[in-house]
């Protein structure tokens, strides 16, 4: 449900897997007692806005999108059968090499690796607990939700199409917000979640009113902008990336708090390949091991800037009641 | 600061409320300011923590695509504003530091001025408590002399009420009726001076009033009385001779006079005769003398006070009840 003025919000950011860090860090942000009128989330940032604006109350939502995560854990959808340095190269390769593309993903679907010619992993997995934790009835009623995708660009008959979109990407191409309470039907929610998050060759792009769209988190991994444009003042972005470079001061009229992760959240350092080894592994032992990471840096970001707000408040506080006790005693020397 | 706290005390400062317009003039740090300040610390250590854990590809790829600039402008960005929400949290502090310092001028000045009017106070009631227990003591004085003379009064009115009852009785013929006047006189006089009169004499001291309106009050009631001198010694055979045999005995065990010692007895002369001519009267028919009067005031004469033969009704009277009133002043005290 659109709120006018939406006053506090939160920005969730995309990076696959590592999304559990989220989970803990909301449970923390919920402990605290904040309730978010308004979510705007990129890819794994989507489905997690997805999961707590489909129920009520916002502590509750909390707690599902946790048991969510157990149930990621526990089910093990996404676990490469060959290891994910395999899931590296291939995804680098396919990339890049539009012939050694064709000729992975034949290899693939031969080995029985693969299923379909137009993704490494098969989507229905995570559509089936995506319908299972989302329920749209809810998700219109309750916190605004807003997800952001990219809108790919198919050529019939041109293999580059992630080349394009890369391309496209890295040269100013602009990325949609589009805000799932305004969604009529069942159907565009889910297929909007699973656009945002589309990770191209990961999993099929999707095709919603005519335009196909991917993951968002290619042009705008953290859309502050969404909610910006909404006129919410007060907001916590809960990154998925070490070094992330983004400038709060892009956003001057917003009051800005990051949570960033305070250890290396990639399993490895080496460029590309970290990246996409942590975007994949859903394995049980490392989704509870973010959501612990993200429970305790929110906690470490949140404290310090709560006790220095409270002690400066309370600095005021006293500033004036001494003022106001010093002038009542002005006005009684004056009676006398 | 001396300046400001008399501008401020002084009455023709035009606002009640100067200190708390001085403190919304401070231009105070935002929330916003703050948060970014706690929160761009975090945010340069995760990038700087970022930056020193990069291998040596991860180093080269930042650089090749130019995150690592954007980076290290990211930490300049933060160290600037930064020191920008620092350098107006200092000005604010320091703006509401003076202000709290002239709040704490003027509340000091105000403390000793409450001293300085304590110290006045008490000084104040300190007179005002010498006055009182100057007045309390002049009302107790006086509380004191009220009581006394109400005491006194009363003792008077006492007095008064049992002359006036023993009179009443006496001179309605209840009392000592059929008894010569000489022993009227003296059982009367026993009568009054035994009771509140006597009191009254010993609280007062004052010996004459009830004395001489008691010889006043006989000497107008008894009509039997003689005009004339008469002699002690015959007035006193004369009276034995008037009394019953039985009463003669009654009546000189009620004068008691051989009770009193030879000094005491010096005092009462009159009651010594009157006595003694009763004890002699009733002596047996064969010793009892002819004139037991004669003889008593003859005794007295000789051995307790020289009184004089004759008398008249006014000094007799006196004599008994001065004698009398005497005796039970000196048995009471």
């Amino acid at each position: 449900m659109k709120s006018n003025q939406p006053e506090f919000g939160l920005v969730l950011t995309g990076g696959g897997a590592k999304g559990a860090y989220q989970a803990g860090a909301i449970q923390y942000i919920s402990e605290l007692g904040l309730q978010p009128q308004i979510i705007a989330g990129t890819s794994i940032g989507a489905l997690n806005g997805a999961v707590l604006s489909s129920y009520y109350p916002f502590t509750h939502a909390v707690e599902r999108l946790n048991q969510f995560w157990e149930q990621l854990g526990e089910a093990e959808i996404l676990r490469p059968h060959t290891g994910a340095l395999l899931h590296t190269f291939s995804y680098a390769a396919q990339a890049f090499v539009p012939r050694l593309r064709h000729w992975l993903v034949d290899f693939f679907i031969k080995q029985g690796l693969k299923h379909t010619s137009t993704s490494i992993f098969d989507p229905e997995p995570i559509e089936y607990f995506l319908k299972q934790a989302v329920h749209p009835n809810t998700l219109r009623k309750n916190i605004e939700l807003w997800v952001t995708v990219f809108p790919s660009l198919k050529i019939p008959g041109l293999g580059y199409d992630l080349l394009i979109d890369l391309i496209r990407a890295k040269t100013g191409s602009n990325a949609c917000w589009l805000c799932l309470q305004d969604c009529l039907d069942d159907e565009t929610i889910y297929n909007l979640l699973l656009a945002s998050a589309a990770l191209p060759l990961a999993f099929p792009s999707r095709e919603i009113n005519g335009q196909n769209y991917i993951d968002g988190g290619l042009v705008d991994n953290i859309p502050l902008k969404a909610l910006a444009k909404r006129g919410c003042k007060n907001v916590i972005v809960i990154h998925l990336q070490n070094g992330s470079v983004w400038d709060r001061d892009d956003f001057p009229e917003q009051t800005i708090i990051e949570i960033r992760p305070q250890q290396t959240i990639n399993k490895s350092e080496v460029p590309v390949v970290g990246v996409v080894e942590s975007w994949l592994n859903f394995s049980s032992k490392r989704i509870q091991e973010l959501k612990q990471r993200g429970y305790e840096d929110a906690k470490c970001c949140l404290n310090p800037i709560i006790d220095s707000l409270i002690s400066v408040r309370e600095y005021r506080q006293s500033q004036i009641s001494l003022i106001d006790s010093t002038e009542k005693l002005l006005m009684m020397l004056r009676c006398e | 600061m001396i300046n400001t706290i008399d501008k401020i005390i002084n009455k023709d400062t035009s606002s009640t409320n100067y200190l708390s317009e001085l403190q919304q003039r401070i231009p105070t740090v935002s929330d916003k300011a703050l948060i970014n300040l706690v929160n761009g610390i975090q945010v340069s250590k995760d990038i700087i923590r970022y930056r020193k854990n990069r291998g040596f590809f991860g180093k080269l790829f930042d650089k090749l695509d130019g995150s690592d600039n954007k980076r290290r402008i990211l930490l300049d960005g933060n160290i600037i504003a930064g020191q920008e929400a620092l350098h107006n949290w200092v000005l604010e502090l320091t703006d509401s530091l003076n202000i709290s310092q002239v709040a704490l001028e003027v509340t000091q000045k105000s403390l000793l001025e409450a001293r300085n009017a304590i110290r006045n106070q008490k000084q104040s009631l300190q007179i005002q408590e010498d006055k009182l227990n100057q007045l309390v003591t002049e009302i107790n004085f006086r509380i004191n002399n009220i009581e006394s003379r109400l005491h006194q009064l009363e003792i008077r009115v006492a007095a008064n009420e049992d002359l006036d009852r023993i009179i009443t009785a006496w001179s309605a013929g209840k009392t000592y009726n059929n008894l010569p006047w000489v022993i009227q006189v003296a059982l009367l006089a026993k009568e009054v001076f035994s009771s509140s009169v006597i009191i009254y004499e010993l609280e007062t001291g004052d010996t004459q009033r009830f004395r001489e309106l008691l010889v006043n009050k006989i000497i107008a009631t008894d009509k039997q009385l003689p005009n004339s001198f008469f002699g002690i010694g015959d007035l006193l055979d004369y009276s034995s001779t008037l009394i019953k045999e039985d009463d003669k005995e009654l009546i000189a065990s009620l004068l008691e006079i051989r009770s009193f010692s030879q000094q005491q007895l010096t005092d009462i002369p009159h009651l010594f005769i009157i006595g003694t001519t009763l004890e002699l009267a009733t002596l047996s028919e064969t010793a009892k003398p002819e004139k037991p009067g004669q003889i008593a005031a003859s005794l007295c004469r000789n051995q307790i006070h020289p009184i004089s033969r004759t008398s008249d009704t006014r000094e007799f009277i006196t004599a008994v009840v001065e004698e009398t009133a005497n005796d039970c002043l000196r048995i009471i005290q």
